[in-house]
Protein backbone atom coordinates (compact mmCIF):
# COMPACT_ATOMS: atom_id res chain seq x y z
CA UNK A 1 0.00 0.00 0.00
CA UNK A 2 1.32 3.37 -0.95
CA UNK A 3 1.16 5.16 2.52
CA UNK A 4 3.93 7.81 4.10
CA UNK A 5 5.09 8.46 7.31
CA UNK A 6 4.57 11.70 7.67
CA UNK A 7 1.71 13.96 9.76
CA UNK A 8 -0.59 12.70 12.52
CA UNK A 9 -3.51 14.42 13.27
CA UNK A 10 -3.78 15.59 16.82
CA UNK A 11 -6.54 12.45 18.28
CA UNK A 12 -4.60 9.97 16.42
CA UNK A 13 -1.56 11.40 18.36
CA UNK A 14 -3.50 10.74 21.59
CA UNK A 15 -5.11 7.27 20.75
CA UNK A 16 -1.61 6.23 20.32
CA UNK A 17 -0.09 7.92 23.42
CA UNK A 18 -3.03 6.51 25.64
CA UNK A 19 -1.32 2.44 24.58
CA UNK A 20 1.74 3.58 26.01
CA UNK A 21 1.11 2.16 29.71
CA UNK A 22 -0.09 -0.89 28.23
CA UNK A 23 -3.23 -2.17 25.86
CA UNK A 24 -6.83 -0.75 26.56
CA UNK A 25 -10.54 -1.48 25.50
CA UNK A 26 -12.32 0.94 23.15
CA UNK A 27 -13.94 3.13 25.85
CA UNK A 28 -10.69 2.98 28.14
CA UNK A 29 -8.96 4.56 25.34
CA UNK A 30 -11.28 7.65 24.50
CA UNK A 31 -10.87 8.00 28.12
CA UNK A 32 -7.66 7.93 28.35
CA UNK A 33 -6.68 10.41 25.03
CA UNK A 34 -9.17 12.87 26.80
CA UNK A 35 -7.03 12.68 30.26
CA UNK A 36 -3.89 13.39 28.43
CA UNK A 37 -5.30 16.03 26.22
CA UNK A 38 -6.87 17.53 29.36
CA UNK A 39 -9.79 17.08 27.95
CA UNK A 40 -8.91 18.79 24.61
CA UNK A 41 -9.16 15.57 22.52
CA UNK A 42 -12.88 14.32 23.37
CA UNK A 43 -13.63 10.78 20.51
CA UNK A 44 -16.61 10.03 18.92
CA UNK A 45 -16.86 6.71 19.32
CA UNK A 46 -17.26 6.00 15.35
CA UNK A 47 -14.11 8.45 15.06
CA UNK A 48 -12.25 6.50 17.54
CA UNK A 49 -13.16 3.00 15.33
CA UNK A 50 -11.73 5.11 11.87
CA UNK A 51 -8.20 5.96 13.74
CA UNK A 52 -7.88 2.27 14.84
CA UNK A 53 -8.82 0.79 11.50
CA UNK A 54 -6.62 3.04 9.60
CA UNK A 55 -3.38 2.64 12.75
CA UNK A 56 -3.77 -1.53 12.17
CA UNK A 57 -3.59 -1.21 9.00
CA UNK A 58 -0.53 0.93 9.18
CA UNK A 59 0.91 -1.66 11.59
CA UNK A 60 1.02 1.30 14.27
CA UNK A 61 -1.65 -0.86 16.53
CA UNK A 62 -2.37 -4.92 17.06
CA UNK A 63 -5.32 -6.45 18.73
CA UNK A 64 -4.05 -8.35 21.77
CA UNK A 65 -6.88 -9.28 23.86
CA UNK A 66 -10.85 -10.12 22.87
CA UNK A 67 -12.79 -10.94 25.52
CA UNK A 68 -16.76 -11.29 26.33
CA UNK A 69 -18.27 -8.56 28.91
CA UNK A 70 -21.98 -8.74 29.47
CA UNK A 71 -22.69 -10.61 26.04
CA UNK A 72 -20.61 -8.34 24.22
CA UNK A 73 -17.10 -8.48 22.57
CA UNK A 74 -14.40 -6.27 24.21
CA UNK A 75 -11.52 -6.27 22.10
CA UNK A 76 -7.78 -4.22 24.02
CA UNK A 77 -5.50 -2.76 21.34
CA UNK A 78 -1.62 -2.22 22.32
CA UNK A 79 0.84 -0.64 20.65
CA UNK A 80 3.20 -2.16 18.64
CA UNK A 81 7.13 -1.45 17.76
CA UNK A 82 6.39 0.91 14.83
CA UNK A 83 3.50 2.47 16.57
CA UNK A 84 6.22 3.09 19.59
CA UNK A 85 8.61 4.72 17.23
CA UNK A 86 5.78 6.43 15.12
CA UNK A 87 4.37 8.58 18.36
CA UNK A 88 7.94 9.10 19.30
CA UNK A 89 8.84 10.53 15.93
CA UNK A 90 5.67 12.78 16.18
CA UNK A 91 6.81 13.56 19.48
CA UNK A 92 10.33 14.36 18.66
CA UNK A 93 9.02 16.69 15.84
CA UNK A 94 6.50 18.65 17.47
CA UNK A 95 8.99 19.06 20.45
CA UNK A 96 11.67 21.07 18.20
CA UNK A 97 8.86 22.46 16.58
CA UNK A 98 8.30 23.64 19.99
CA UNK A 99 11.90 24.58 20.75
CA UNK A 100 11.89 27.21 17.86
CA UNK A 101 9.78 29.34 19.56
CA UNK A 102 10.18 28.58 23.42
CA UNK A 103 14.29 29.16 22.95
CA UNK A 104 14.10 32.47 22.01
CA UNK A 105 13.25 35.01 24.24
CA UNK A 106 10.60 37.22 22.17
CA UNK A 107 9.54 40.02 23.68
CA UNK A 108 5.79 39.97 24.48
CA UNK A 109 3.48 42.63 22.43
CA UNK A 110 3.15 44.62 25.69
CA UNK A 111 6.91 44.79 25.52
CA UNK A 112 7.39 45.38 22.38
CA UNK A 113 4.71 48.20 22.19
CA UNK A 114 7.05 50.11 25.11
CA UNK A 115 10.21 49.54 23.56
CA UNK A 116 7.95 51.36 20.29
CA UNK A 117 10.33 54.07 18.95
CA UNK A 118 8.51 57.36 19.40
CA UNK A 119 8.14 59.70 16.59
CA UNK A 120 7.97 62.74 18.39
CA UNK B 1 -32.71 -3.82 24.59
CA UNK B 2 -32.92 -0.15 25.19
CA UNK B 3 -33.77 2.68 22.97
CA UNK B 4 -30.10 4.02 22.98
CA UNK B 5 -29.51 0.66 21.31
CA UNK B 6 -31.83 0.36 19.34
CA UNK B 7 -30.75 3.73 17.76
CA UNK B 8 -26.99 2.85 17.71
CA UNK B 9 -27.49 -0.19 16.10
CA UNK B 10 -29.87 1.70 13.39
CA UNK B 11 -26.73 4.20 13.11
CA UNK B 12 -24.47 1.41 13.07
CA UNK B 13 -26.45 0.46 9.56
CA UNK B 14 -23.82 2.75 7.93
CA UNK B 15 -21.21 0.66 8.17
CA UNK B 16 -21.26 -2.09 5.77
CA UNK B 17 -22.86 -5.65 6.87
CA UNK B 18 -19.07 -7.58 6.64
CA UNK B 19 -18.19 -4.49 8.64
CA UNK B 20 -20.64 -5.02 11.48
CA UNK B 21 -20.29 -8.78 11.48
CA UNK B 22 -16.30 -7.55 12.77
CA UNK B 23 -17.13 -4.79 14.72
CA UNK B 24 -20.62 -4.14 15.25
CA UNK B 25 -20.82 -5.72 18.55
CA UNK B 26 -17.56 -4.02 19.86
CA UNK B 27 -18.72 -0.68 18.32
CA UNK B 28 -21.74 -0.85 20.61
CA UNK B 29 -20.19 -1.75 23.70
CA UNK B 30 -18.33 1.52 23.46
CA UNK B 31 -21.33 3.46 22.54
CA UNK B 32 -22.86 1.99 25.54
CA UNK B 33 -20.35 2.59 28.25
CA UNK B 34 -19.99 5.99 26.73
CA UNK B 35 -23.35 6.91 27.12
CA UNK B 36 -24.77 9.02 30.23
CA UNK B 37 -27.24 7.13 32.65
CA UNK B 38 -30.38 7.50 31.13
CA UNK B 39 -29.30 8.48 27.83
CA UNK B 40 -32.09 7.69 25.09
CA UNK B 41 -31.00 9.07 21.98
CA UNK B 42 -26.87 9.10 20.58
CA UNK B 43 -25.20 12.22 20.68
CA UNK B 44 -25.22 14.17 17.77
CA UNK B 45 -21.66 14.11 17.51
CA UNK B 46 -21.71 10.42 17.35
CA UNK B 47 -24.16 10.19 15.32
CA UNK B 48 -22.43 12.40 12.46
CA UNK B 49 -19.40 9.91 13.43
CA UNK B 50 -20.73 6.75 12.72
CA UNK B 51 -22.96 8.16 9.78
CA UNK B 52 -19.32 9.02 7.98
CA UNK B 53 -17.33 6.50 9.58
CA UNK B 54 -20.00 3.88 7.65
CA UNK B 55 -19.73 6.03 4.57
CA UNK B 56 -15.95 6.39 3.91
CA UNK B 57 -15.63 2.05 4.90
CA UNK B 58 -18.59 1.72 2.16
CA UNK B 59 -16.47 3.87 0.34
CA UNK B 60 -13.54 1.78 0.50
CA UNK B 61 -11.42 5.47 2.14
CA UNK B 62 -11.01 3.46 5.13
CA UNK B 63 -7.10 2.93 4.63
CA UNK B 64 -4.92 5.85 4.16
CA UNK B 65 -3.48 6.39 0.92
CA UNK B 66 -1.00 8.99 0.24
CA UNK B 67 -1.92 11.81 -1.83
CA UNK B 68 -0.20 10.43 -4.83
CA UNK B 69 -1.47 7.07 -4.61
CA UNK B 70 -5.31 8.91 -4.97
CA UNK B 71 -4.79 10.96 -7.16
CA UNK B 72 -3.07 8.13 -9.12
CA UNK B 73 -6.83 6.21 -8.60
CA UNK B 74 -8.85 9.30 -9.40
CA UNK B 75 -6.88 9.76 -12.59
CA UNK B 76 -8.06 6.27 -13.32
CA UNK B 77 -11.58 6.77 -12.84
CA UNK B 78 -11.83 10.40 -14.60
CA UNK B 79 -10.16 8.59 -17.52
CA UNK B 80 -13.00 5.41 -17.49
CA UNK B 81 -15.51 8.03 -17.22
CA UNK B 82 -14.48 10.59 -20.32
CA UNK B 83 -13.99 7.09 -21.93
CA UNK B 84 -17.63 5.65 -21.11
CA UNK B 85 -18.72 8.88 -22.91
CA UNK B 86 -17.18 8.71 -26.14
CA UNK B 87 -18.42 4.86 -26.22
CA UNK B 88 -21.31 5.39 -25.03
CA UNK B 89 -21.38 8.35 -28.05
CA UNK B 90 -20.18 5.72 -30.51
CA UNK B 91 -22.86 3.02 -29.12
CA UNK B 92 -25.61 5.89 -29.73
CA UNK B 93 -23.96 6.93 -33.06
CA UNK B 94 -23.64 3.29 -34.63
CA UNK B 95 -27.65 2.52 -33.21
CA UNK B 96 -28.62 5.56 -35.18
CA UNK B 97 -27.04 4.83 -38.32
CA UNK B 98 -28.39 1.52 -38.64
CA UNK B 99 -31.91 2.76 -37.56
CA UNK B 100 -32.17 5.60 -40.11
CA UNK B 101 -30.17 4.33 -42.77
CA UNK B 102 -31.66 0.34 -43.07
CA UNK B 103 -29.29 -0.91 -43.63
CA UNK B 104 -25.59 -2.97 -42.14
CA UNK B 105 -23.32 -0.16 -43.15
CA UNK B 106 -19.53 -0.73 -42.80
CA UNK B 107 -18.64 2.43 -40.88
CA UNK B 108 -21.28 1.52 -38.11
CA UNK B 109 -19.63 -2.02 -37.73
CA UNK B 110 -16.36 -0.21 -36.97
CA UNK B 111 -17.59 2.49 -34.73
CA UNK B 112 -19.51 -0.45 -32.63
CA UNK B 113 -16.23 -2.46 -32.56
CA UNK B 114 -14.47 -0.01 -31.31
CA UNK B 115 -17.08 1.11 -28.42
CA UNK B 116 -17.30 -2.50 -27.22
CA UNK B 117 -13.45 -2.80 -27.29
CA UNK B 118 -13.03 0.46 -25.37
CA UNK B 119 -16.16 -0.60 -23.02
CA UNK B 120 -14.30 -3.82 -22.01
CA UNK B 121 -11.22 -2.06 -21.38
CA UNK B 122 -12.85 0.39 -18.99
CA UNK B 123 -14.42 -2.47 -17.66
CA UNK B 124 -11.18 -4.61 -17.44
CA UNK B 125 -9.87 -1.94 -15.41
CA UNK B 126 -11.51 -3.43 -12.69
CA UNK B 127 -11.67 -6.78 -13.18
CA UNK B 128 -9.06 -8.36 -15.26
CA UNK B 129 -5.55 -8.76 -14.80
CA UNK B 130 -3.29 -6.04 -15.79
CA UNK B 131 -1.77 -7.85 -19.39
CA UNK B 132 -5.31 -8.00 -20.43
CA UNK B 133 -6.42 -4.28 -20.04
CA UNK B 134 -3.60 -3.44 -21.70
CA UNK B 135 -3.94 -5.63 -24.37
CA UNK B 136 -8.04 -4.62 -25.00
CA UNK B 137 -6.99 -0.91 -24.39
CA UNK B 138 -4.35 -1.28 -27.51
CA UNK B 139 -6.91 -2.83 -29.43
CA UNK B 140 -9.66 -0.43 -28.97
CA UNK B 141 -7.17 2.17 -29.65
CA UNK B 142 -6.27 0.64 -32.98
CA UNK B 143 -9.68 0.26 -34.16
CA UNK B 144 -10.76 3.71 -32.89
CA UNK B 145 -7.49 5.36 -35.06
CA UNK B 146 -8.38 3.17 -38.15
CA UNK B 147 -12.31 4.44 -38.03
CA UNK B 148 -11.12 8.22 -37.19
CA UNK B 149 -8.50 8.55 -39.25
CA UNK B 150 -10.28 9.65 -42.08
CA UNK B 151 -12.78 11.56 -40.96
CA UNK B 152 -11.47 13.51 -38.20
CA UNK B 153 -7.69 13.15 -37.29
CA UNK B 154 -7.01 15.58 -34.29
CA UNK B 155 -10.15 13.48 -32.76
CA UNK B 156 -8.33 10.64 -32.75
CA UNK B 157 -5.61 11.66 -29.91
CA UNK B 158 -8.65 12.06 -27.12
CA UNK B 159 -9.91 8.55 -27.02
CA UNK B 160 -6.19 6.93 -28.39
CA UNK B 161 -4.78 9.15 -25.21
CA UNK B 162 -7.19 8.33 -22.96
CA UNK B 163 -6.86 4.27 -23.50
CA UNK B 164 -3.23 4.30 -22.84
CA UNK B 165 -3.32 6.55 -19.83
CA UNK B 166 -5.77 4.22 -18.44
CA UNK B 167 -3.58 0.82 -19.36
CA UNK B 168 -0.76 2.57 -18.47
CA UNK B 169 -2.31 3.88 -14.73
CA UNK B 170 -3.91 0.51 -14.16
CA UNK B 171 -0.30 -1.40 -15.31
CA UNK B 172 1.11 1.04 -12.68
CA UNK B 173 -1.13 1.55 -9.57
CA UNK B 174 -3.77 0.03 -7.31
CA UNK B 175 -7.19 -0.86 -8.97
CA UNK B 176 -10.23 1.21 -7.98
CA UNK B 177 -12.47 0.08 -5.76
CA UNK B 178 -15.49 -1.39 -6.98
CA UNK B 179 -18.08 0.79 -5.25
CA UNK B 180 -16.67 3.76 -8.01
CA UNK B 181 -18.82 0.88 -10.45
CA UNK B 182 -22.21 2.59 -9.50
CA UNK B 183 -21.42 5.79 -10.45
CA UNK B 184 -19.00 4.65 -13.93
CA UNK B 185 -22.78 2.41 -14.87
CA UNK B 186 -24.77 5.55 -14.02
CA UNK B 187 -23.18 8.01 -15.84
CA UNK B 188 -22.92 5.67 -18.75
CA UNK B 189 -26.57 4.78 -18.67
CA UNK B 190 -27.47 8.50 -18.93
CA UNK B 191 -24.81 8.55 -21.19
CA UNK B 192 -25.98 6.15 -23.97
CA UNK B 193 -29.64 6.91 -22.92
CA UNK B 194 -29.49 10.85 -24.21
CA UNK B 195 -28.86 10.55 -27.84
CA UNK B 196 -31.25 7.49 -28.13
CA UNK B 197 -33.90 9.22 -26.64
CA UNK B 198 -35.36 11.54 -29.59
CA UNK B 199 -36.29 7.75 -31.33
CA UNK B 200 -38.73 7.38 -27.89
CA UNK B 201 -41.07 9.94 -26.50
CA UNK B 202 -39.92 13.52 -26.27
CA UNK B 203 -40.70 13.94 -22.49
CA UNK B 204 -37.70 11.43 -21.67
CA UNK B 205 -35.44 14.06 -23.07
CA UNK B 206 -35.48 16.89 -20.73
CA UNK B 207 -35.48 14.97 -17.37
CA UNK B 208 -32.45 12.93 -19.02
CA UNK B 209 -30.39 15.86 -20.40
CA UNK B 210 -30.10 16.77 -16.34
CA UNK B 211 -29.06 13.22 -15.39
CA UNK B 212 -25.08 13.50 -15.92
CA UNK B 213 -25.22 16.99 -14.30
CA UNK B 214 -27.32 15.25 -11.12
CA UNK B 215 -24.62 11.95 -10.99
CA UNK B 216 -21.66 14.73 -11.32
CA UNK B 217 -23.27 17.43 -8.55
CA UNK B 218 -23.71 14.72 -6.06
CA UNK B 219 -20.31 12.87 -6.43
CA UNK B 220 -18.89 16.28 -5.54
CA UNK B 221 -21.15 16.75 -2.48
CA UNK B 222 -19.69 13.03 -1.64
CA UNK B 223 -15.95 14.82 -1.33
CA UNK B 224 -17.10 15.09 1.51
CA UNK B 225 -16.70 11.37 2.45
CA UNK B 226 -14.23 10.90 -0.43
CA UNK B 227 -12.45 13.00 -2.56
CA UNK B 228 -11.31 11.22 -5.02
CA UNK B 229 -14.38 10.68 -7.39
CA UNK B 230 -14.55 14.21 -7.14
CA UNK B 231 -11.20 14.88 -8.55
CA UNK B 232 -12.55 12.52 -10.95
CA UNK B 233 -14.64 14.33 -12.60
CA UNK B 234 -12.91 17.55 -12.28
CA UNK B 235 -10.73 15.12 -15.18
CA UNK B 236 -13.91 13.85 -16.87
CA UNK B 237 -15.32 17.98 -17.21
CA UNK B 238 -11.65 18.93 -18.32
CA UNK B 239 -11.31 15.90 -20.98
CA UNK B 240 -14.99 16.67 -22.25
CA UNK B 241 -15.59 20.15 -22.25
CA UNK B 242 -12.10 21.63 -22.52
CA UNK B 243 -9.51 19.13 -24.34
CA UNK B 244 -12.77 17.78 -26.79
CA UNK B 245 -13.35 20.94 -28.21
CA UNK B 246 -9.72 22.15 -28.52
CA UNK B 247 -9.14 19.13 -30.78
CA UNK B 248 -12.71 20.18 -32.49
CA UNK B 249 -11.41 23.13 -33.49
CA UNK B 250 -7.92 22.04 -34.61
CA UNK B 251 -9.94 19.71 -37.41
CA UNK B 252 -13.09 20.84 -39.20
CA UNK B 253 -15.60 19.83 -36.97
CA UNK B 254 -16.59 23.43 -35.09
CA UNK B 255 -15.44 25.30 -37.96
CA UNK B 256 -14.51 28.04 -35.70
CA UNK B 257 -11.17 27.69 -35.03
CA UNK B 258 -8.73 28.28 -32.04
CA UNK B 259 -10.68 31.66 -31.66
CA UNK B 260 -14.25 29.52 -30.93
CA UNK B 261 -12.68 28.32 -27.89
CA UNK B 262 -12.47 31.52 -26.17
CA UNK B 263 -16.65 31.25 -25.18
CA UNK B 264 -18.97 31.95 -22.44
CA UNK B 265 -19.63 27.79 -21.96
CA UNK B 266 -15.68 27.21 -22.27
CA UNK B 267 -14.85 28.96 -19.64
CA UNK B 268 -17.47 28.13 -17.63
CA UNK B 269 -16.51 24.56 -18.33
CA UNK B 270 -12.79 25.44 -17.14
CA UNK B 271 -13.63 27.11 -13.83
CA UNK B 272 -15.81 24.67 -12.69
CA UNK B 273 -13.03 21.89 -13.54
CA UNK B 274 -10.68 24.22 -11.60
CA UNK B 275 -12.45 24.63 -8.52
CA UNK B 276 -13.38 21.32 -8.17
CA UNK B 277 -9.94 19.86 -8.99
CA UNK B 278 -8.50 22.37 -6.09
CA UNK B 279 -11.53 21.91 -3.15
CA UNK B 280 -10.68 17.92 -4.40
CA UNK B 281 -6.82 18.48 -4.36
CA UNK B 282 -7.30 20.29 -0.38
CA UNK B 283 -9.38 17.39 0.70
CA UNK B 284 -7.17 14.78 -0.83
CA UNK B 285 -4.34 16.26 1.09
CA UNK B 286 -6.78 15.99 4.47
CA UNK B 287 -7.48 12.84 3.56
CA UNK B 288 -3.94 11.76 3.12
CA UNK B 289 -2.76 12.58 7.08
CA UNK B 290 -3.21 9.56 9.87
Amino acid sequence: MNTSKAEMREPTYFVLASLLDGPLHGYAIIQRAAELSGGRVRMATGTLYTALDRLTAEGYVRLVREEIVNGRARRSYGLTGSGTAALHAEAARMAAAAQLVTSRDVPSRRTAAIRKPRLA
Amino acid sequence: MSALERRCRTLLRAYPRWYRRQRGEEMLATLLEASRPGQRWPSARDARALITGGLRVRAAQDQRLTTGASLRLAAQLGVALSLLLLVANSLATATLVWVHVYAPYAHAGYLLASALLGLAAVVAAWFAPRPAVAALAAAAAAVTAYVSWAADRPMVILPVGLLVTLAVLVCLGDRMPRSWLWLAGGLFAASVLLPLTPLGPLFLYAPLLLVPWIILGAVTLWALVDARPAMAVAIYIACTYLVSPVLGSIGYRYGGGLTALVSWPTLVYAIIAAVVASGSLWRLRRQSVL
